[in-house]
């Protein structure tokens, strides 16, 4: 059986070459052998089969598509965390920042305090201690003269 | 009608050419030019109104007033510069600069001179419609190490007395 075909394949390309030069109508026409248009077929028919369906290729490509995904979402998670750490590094630099800043100006609200107060006090000292002398001049000064009459008048009368 | 042209040209020109150089707008100062008098700064702090919206969102959990505070400033900038003994001429540089920002009608709330440690204090601010648009500090201290000029500039609504509230709640120790 095999031999028939390859007898048949080799006459019919010995032949196509020999006759390379005459036409088409000249071309003789010989018996297929029954077995090679099955085997043909056979092929061609494998060849059908062995294409995916879409369905099946959809079954196929699903662990694919979802190890895409998957590693899509970790890269997702990845950034997303990536991105609240720089927001909290960012955070904390700014908040340091922010304390230098308040730092520097504290200390300029304590300068400005303390002489604040400095001149306050000695205003306060200016202003109110004087009159308190003058006061306390003319508040001593009455008792002092009671003191004296007082004294004067508690001399003593007998004589020994 | 060229005549027009130059007149426009010549004073814009003239214009840019008096404009202060320190003074910016709303409540803004530039601190550039600080450099060419006290050379580079020991510390530079500048936090822009993002990075005082996102600080202020995040202190609004623990104090809201606080957290309204800090969002409704603008930008916060220091400058620290060493003086290396060179007192005098830290005190022209401050004196250039107050007088500066005088012409450009920032108000003088508080002036300090040579108090026990020698150090002085002038505070500037600048108001639109009762509204303050910024703050303006410098601090001459020449008995701090070898001496340090600092200049701050906070731009934005603020309220002097509301900053010991902030530095309390940020738990910032000032000392």
């Amino acid at each position: 059986m095999k031999n028939t075909e390859s007898d048949y394949l080799e006459k019919l390309f010995a032949r196509s070459s020999d006759e390379a030069d005459e036409t088409e109508t000249d071309f003789p026409l010989v018996d297929v052998p029954p077995g090679l248009n099955e085997k043909l077929r056979a092929i061609s028919d494998k060849g059908v089969s062995s294409a995916p369906s879409s369905a099946q290729r959809r079954a196929l490509s699903w662990p694919a598509v979802s190890g895409i995904a998957a590693s899509l979402l970790a890269a997702l998670v990845i950034f997303t965390v990536y991105q609240q750490q720089q927001t909290l590094k960012q955070l904390a630099q700014a908040q340091a920042d922010l304390a230098t800043a308040l730092h520097y100006l504290g200390e300029a609200r304590e300068i400005t305090r303390a002489q604040m107060m400095q001149s306050l006090n000695q205003s306060m000292k200016k202003a109110a201690v004087e009159p308190v002398v003058e006061i306390g001049r003319d508040a001593v000064l009455p008792s002092l003269k009671s003191l004296e009459e007082e004294s004067e008048t508690k001399q003593p009368t007998r004589t020994l | 009608m060229k005549k027009l042209k130059q007149l426009i040209c010549l004073g814009l020109v003239t214009t840019m050419f008096t404009a202060p150089a320190f003074a910016g707008v709303n409540g803004q100062i530039d601190f550039e030019d600080l450099t060419a008098f006290y050379g580079e700064p020991k510390v530079e702090v500048n936090l822009s109104a993002s990075l005082m919206s996102m600080i202020g969102s995040f202190a609004k959990a623990e104090d809201p007033e606080v957290g309204q505070i800090l969002s409704n400033l603008e930008s916060i900038k220091v400058r620290v510069y060493n003086l290396n003994g060179e007192v005098e001429k830290a005190d022209s540089t401050m004196e250039s600069v107050a007088s500066e920002l005088r012409a450009e009608n920032w108000e003088t709330l508080v002036t300090v001179n040579d108090n026990e440690d020698n150090q002085k204090v002038r505070i500037f601010s600048k108001s639109t419609d009762d509204v303050i648009d910024g703050v303006v500090v410098m601090v001459i201290s020449p008995e701090k190490e070898s001496g340090e000029a600092v200049f701050i500039n906070i731009v934005g609504e603020i309220d002097p007395d509301k900053i010991a509230k902030v530095t309390d709640t940020l738990d910032i120790d000032i000392n």
